[in-house]
């Protein structure tokens, strides 16, 4: 320690004596921290690479065009059902997030509000598995609709609700005040401030929103087990045919240990892989250049 | 259209509750004592018993599955919770700001990751890593049990901890970095290490939001279904005796029995399915309503309003 | 007339973002036990300027800094960060209290720098309340939380706590432009007692205040430390004042 470093004329005597210790433990700390924060950036790394090599190796062209049952044949109708299944699930997810959202941030109460806001946060909590059970007794057994893309996609879709409901309510709130009561002042009525000015407007974030539920849609399982079940080959009607996807390849494919199961496995894991990366940058894109 | 959440819910809970009824009746309160599940003899002529119909010695109890996913999440939050602080630390003290963008964007591809894909990795990668590499080293440092197989609690709970870690880090993150700038200042200000401004400042206030996150991750590990399925070595009728045991989870039985209890005629199997998918829902209820009354509203999967 | 170098001494700094210059060629003495102000408008970098003083400019890494901040006549950066900090005090605009007790709050910075008994600390807690005037506001509300304080108490809270660790220079920054003209006058008196003990460096754009208060003023426009009679100056309003005080010194 130099001279200046002691302080001139007051008593002081030991204050500078905790020193070391203390940038040690803060040295300690960021060591720790940096280590953690390379190792797990390291591990996702690893699984991207991993998914990105084992995939890559063993794609082809025939893998992604020709129709297939998870042992034999490709993933053009998994690919095809996984879509489908995600388009279904937003024609129910789009219309109840959107203009729910806007009910709940234009013209709910506090009571009202509050509660219909408490159903979204359970919807959240559930399980995946459980809303697949729930898809299965209520929409395949209960009401006929047998495994279909109409009940695999509305499991799904009661899945997505939260996500595009939250973030388009989140749009619709951070319009200001002024924007809305131009309009009234205009004479505009509600109908017409909620159409012409406010969903045009959010329209940016509920895109962001509607893009982040595809994504997460896109890689679940749990939900289309057994209300989608699968399809060895192209779901062509809503109803009376079970529909293929992408994830259940994954997880089937990978148990029947044959090299070419296996190797149908890691195709479906990039393709799945890939297209949700990219949804998520497009949907971050958006979210910036908004 | 607002309404369509809590009717769904609704129509949900009834239905569970409904077709969970001829199972209450049969088990009754054996169901949470129990950790034998036999689906029963389906093909002999079902017993009746307490006014319902089951398949001929079937049995139902919950406690492997449910002690399974207590172990499974316990061990993922024992790992994500000191993982997601010091990640959340770094990233607020010492991560330069050109560099929080990337690693906030990384974060979120983590978490879009499907779980399947991480239960894909499991299987190829971790389990024979643990198996040859980790689990023989940990039986020399003292572990005792049996070694199996590379899958089980240990796999379980490590991919579950990864697939936790970013919900964690994001809710706590994003908790640290809105503590006021005043705050950290004045602690710099009065000769502050940058790890004592997070002690005090960013640890010390944000305590609530610590919990609440961990909470929110503690829900996600409990009804994740597709990862631990393919990874926890789903074992039944057995409690585990060592780190080293095969598991099962209440989400991962619910998603591989199934299909089995479709050809019981009784449907005492799928009875008994909807009953543990109904505890099931409620304790991840329970957790996720709890995280999220702390953290507040918001974070879904911890990040989007960033 | 000889002057003798201060305790501080600033040579030829200049601090810069990517896109503006906020400090530019200042030159700058802060004499021992003396209120030593900056005055100048909004915006004119009196903030950063004394950030550079403690290094708190370091925070923001956008800023870019050349030049010279002596203390002591050692360049500030050839101290520890923490030590210089502890050595230079800083009381913020607003009043920055912990959430925590009032006892808290004064004894945190000493429980940072050294281990100290019970009673040691009672007695710099005590010491340090007292010199910033609060202690018989609060001598029987120790434990209560420091956010029930009214603006102004917070206030010399906060100066109690910068205190409580010995500092041999005291910065302010605005320390009175959110409190109502009663806690200001309060502070103000505390200001001047403190100059017997301590190196005051006040901040602030009121002039009145300036000229109640300090032993010394320069005036910093633009970035820019500016002589008292350059006339585009002083044709501002707000500085109307200053030339007389200045007038008033230089008899």
């Amino acid at each position: 320690m130099t001279e200046a470093d002691f302080p001139a004329g007051r008593d002081l005597a030991g204050y500078e004596s905790k020193y070391d210790r203390r940038v040690i433990s803060d040295m300690i700390v960021r060591i720790i921290g940096y280590v953690i924060l390379a190792f797990m950036s390291g591990l996702l790394l690893a699984i991207v690479g991993f998914v990105a090599l084992k995939g890559l190796g063993v794609m082809t062209v025939k893998m992604l065009t020709t129709v297939g049952n998870t042992q034999t044949g490709g993933l053009a109708n998994a690919i095809a059902g996984t879509w489908e299944l995600v388009l279904t699930g937003l024609l129910l997810a789009v219309p109840v997030g959107m203009f729910g959202a806007l009910y709940l941030s234009e013209y709910s109460s506090r009571v009202s509000g509050g509660v219909l806001r408490l159903f979204v946060d359970v919807l959240t909590s559930i399980p995946s598995i459980v809303l697949g059970l729930f898809g299965y007794l209520v929409l395949v057994i209960q009401l006929g609709l047998g495994y279909s893309l109409i009940a695999g996609g509305v499991t799904l879709g009661v899945m997505m609700i939260p996500y595009v409901l939250r973030i388009s309510e989140i749009s619709y709130s951070n319009i200001p005040r002024q924007t809305r009561e131009a309009a009234y002042a205009l004479g505009a009525d509600n109908f017409q401030i909620s159409f012409r000015l406010l969903i045009p407007q959010a329209r940016a974030g509920i895109l962001t929103g509607v893009l982040l539920a595809v994504s997460i849609a896109a890689g679940e399982t749990a939900q289309l087990l057994y209300t989608a079940l699968f399809n060895n080959g192209y779901t062509t009607s809503f109803l009376g045919q079970p529909v293929a996807y992408l994830t259940y390849v994954v997880y089937y494919s990978l148990q029947q240990n044959t090299v070419y199961a296996r190797s149908m496995a890691y195709s479906a894991a990039l393709v799945l892989v890939t297209s949700i990366f990219s949804i998520l940058l497009v949907s971050k894109y958006i979210s910036r250049i908004r | 259209m607002a309404l369509v959440p809590m009717a769904i819910m609704l129509i949900l809970f009834s239905f569970l509750i409904y077709k969970a009824i001829p199972s209450m009746r049969y088990t009754g309160f054996s169901f949470f004592t129990s950790y034998l599940w036999y689906p029963g003899n389906v093909y002999a002529n079902p017993i009746s018993f307490h006014g319902v119909m089951a398949p001929y010695r079937s049995s139902f109890g919950l406690l492997s599955f449910f002690v399974g996913t207590l172990i499974t999440t316990g061990f993922a939050i024992l790992i994500a919770f000191p993982v997601s602080i010091f990640l959340s630390l770094t990233i607020n003290l010492y991560t330069p700001d050109r560099l929080k963008r990337p690693f906030s964007v990384l974060v979120e591809l983590f978490a879009g990751i499907p779980s399947v894909v991480y239960g894909l990795w499991g299987v190829i990668v971790l389990e024979p890593v643990l198996l040859h590499n980790i689990m023989p080293w940990m039986k020399y440092v003292g572990f005792q049990g049996q070694i199996i197989s590379g899958a089980g609690i240990m796999a379980a709970g490590l991919i579950l901890s990864i697939m936790i870690i970013p919900i964690v880090t994001a809710v706590i993150s994003e908790s640290m970095h809105s503590q006021p700038r005043e705050l950290k200042e004045g602690v710099y200000a009065l000769g502050g290490t940058k790890w004592e401004v997070g002690k005090h400042v960013l640890l010390g206030n944000t305590r609530k939001q610590i919990v609440g996150g961990t909470l929110l991750g503690t829900g996600r590990a409990l009804g994740e279904t597709m990862a631990v399925l393919m990874v926890s070595g789903s074992i039944v009728n057995v409690l585990p005796t060592s780190i080293f045991s095969l598991t099962n989870t209440m989400s991962a039985q619910i998603a591989a029995a199934l299909d089995s209890a479709f050809i019981d005629g009784t449907g005492m199997n799928l009875s008994a399915l909807v009953e543990l998918g109904l505890v099931l829902v409620l304790i991840s209820l329970i957790v996720n309503l709890a995280g999220r009354a702390i953290v507040g509203r918001g974070a879904l999967r911890g990040f989007e309003n960033d | 007339m000889i002057r003798m170098p201060g305790i501080i001494e600033v040579r030829d700094l200049n601090v810069a973002t990517d896109r503006q210059q906020i400090l530019s060629n200042v030159h700058l003495t802060i004499k021992e036990n003396a209120v030593n102000t900056i005055v100048g408008p909004s915006g004119s970098g009196k903030s950063t300027l004394i950030r550079t003083f403690n290094r708190l400019t370091e925070l923001y890494p956008k800023l870019r800094q050349n030049g010279q901040v002596l203390f002591h006549g050692k360049d500030v950066r050839d101290y520890r960060v923490i030590s210089l900090r502890r050595r230079i005090g800083l009381v913020f605009q607003k009043p920055n209290p912990f959430p925590a007790s009032i006892y808290d709050n004064v004894a945190f910075g000493p429980k940072l720098h050294m281990k100290l008994t019970r009673t040691k600390l009672d007695e710099i807690v005590h010491d340090s309340l007292v010199s910033a005037g609060l202690y018989d506001e609060v001598k029987h509300l120790l434990d209560k939380s420091a956010l029930e304080l009214s603006g102004g108490q917070q206030q010399r809270l906060c100066i109690a706590r910068a205190l409580a660790v010995q500092p041999e220079v005291l910065m302010m920054d605005e320390p009175t432009s959110s409190l109502d003209p009663i806690a200001k006058g309060k502070i103000e008196d505390l200001m001047m007692e403190l100059r017997n003990q301590y190196t005051v460096v006040l901040v602030t754009h009121d002039m009145g205040q300036a000229n109640r208060v300090s032993d010394s003023i320069d005036l910093l426009y633009n970035g820019r430390i500016v002589d008292y009679d350059k006339a585009e100056v002083m044709k501002m309003p707000e500085f109307e004042q200053a030339k007389h005080f200045v007038m008033k010194l230089a008899k």
